[in-house]
């Protein structure tokens, strides 16, 4: 079985992940709707309309997944027998390497999952894609909720040499 | 017409604000000008879509993160509709083409070479055909 390998990210996609993650850093401070955070979204057009359907999928779900860094966690809800079935998938997608697919598994289920849990399992895929960048705001935001466990240990920032990126010095 | 969507800003009569990034366009980034100011048909122009759905992320407003997940547009911002004819190249408006280039973007062209002030005339002229739409 070969390895998985990391998502291929055009010059494109990445500027248009970049804009995303700005737009994030606005809207925590609270400047979302700025004239700084138009002038991102003016940057954002071009390489939106130069995107895969699978790209827009992607960017889609990520400007999600961003909201979860700043907003109230979810109430947990108790484990199901389709939450089990999906954390088995998830863990299969993972291994396999299909991101698209664990990043959307991970949403499915992550309401039945500790929120430090899932902030890692984002950091972990997208580090394994290939974003070291986008990663580190999710591994910064699962520090942040002091999740403490062996997975939490293992997967830490400064475990995996991470922390000089400019979103985890923030 | 051709049925189209632009998120745009929106003025207290409930129509698109008219400038550069609303109902409007922006020299060298939007469309390109010749020596003597004006603009040069290439199929560049106003950006448009056939569903406000299929329009940058970073520009649906964020109240519609229901519909559209990772929706992250101001808030100040509204999804317009334009017309109910087919999306295909053709008439828009008066001095105006559109001009697909895929299935979900096309863009608001002059028909033939203008000035500059003639394009941006013959875009606000449409002012009043623009109505929110967020279904």
């Amino acid at each position: 079985m070969t390895a998985p390998q990391p998502l291929p990210m055009t010059a494109d996609f990445l500027a248009m992940v970049q804009g995303i993650r700005e737009l994030h850093h606005l809207a925590v401070a609270g400047n979302d709707d700025s004239p700084e955070a138009d002038v991102i979204r003016d940057g954002t057009d071009k390489p939106w309309e130069a995107l895969s359907e699978a790209e827009r999928n992607r960017v889609r779900g990520l400007s999600e997944d961003l909201y979860s860094l700043v907003e109230p966690p979810q109430e947990r809800q108790p484990t199901t027998a389709e939450a089990e079935a999906n954390f088995k998938y998830l863990s299969e997608a993972m291994e396999h390497g299909e991101w698209d697919k664990s990043l959307e598994l991970l949403r499915q289920c992550q309401m039945h999952l500790d929120p430090a849990q899932v902030s890692q399992l984002r950091g972990k895929i997208w580090l394994d894609a290939g974003d070291r960048e986008t990663a580190s705001l999710f591994f910064k935001h699962a520090v942040e909720l002091d999740a403490a466990d062996e997975l939490h240990s293992a997967l830490s920032p400064h475990s995996l040499g991470i922390t000089d990126t400019p979103a985890f010095r923030k | 017409m051709p049925r189209v969507f632009r998120i745009m800003k929106k003025e207290p009569d409930g129509l698109p604000t008219v400038g550069p990034t609303s109902l409007g366009v922006r020299p060298g980034v939007d469309i390109e000008l010749d020596v003597g100011n004006n603009v040069i048909v290439n199929r560049k122009g106003m950006s448009v879509a056939p569903n406000w759905r299929d329009i940058n992320v970073s520009r649906i407003p964020r109240r519609l993160r229901s519909i559209v997940l990772g929706a992250r547009g101001s808030k100040g911002s509204t999804c317009f509709r334009f017309g109910d004819g087919p999306f295909q190249q053709g008439p828009f408006a008066n001095g105006l083409t559109l001009e697909p280039d895929s299935a979900v973007h096309a863009n608001v062209s002059p028909a033939a070479v203008a000035p500059l002030a003639t394009y941006e005339t013959d875009l606000a002229a449409t002012r009043q055909n623009w109505q929110e739409d967020e279904t």
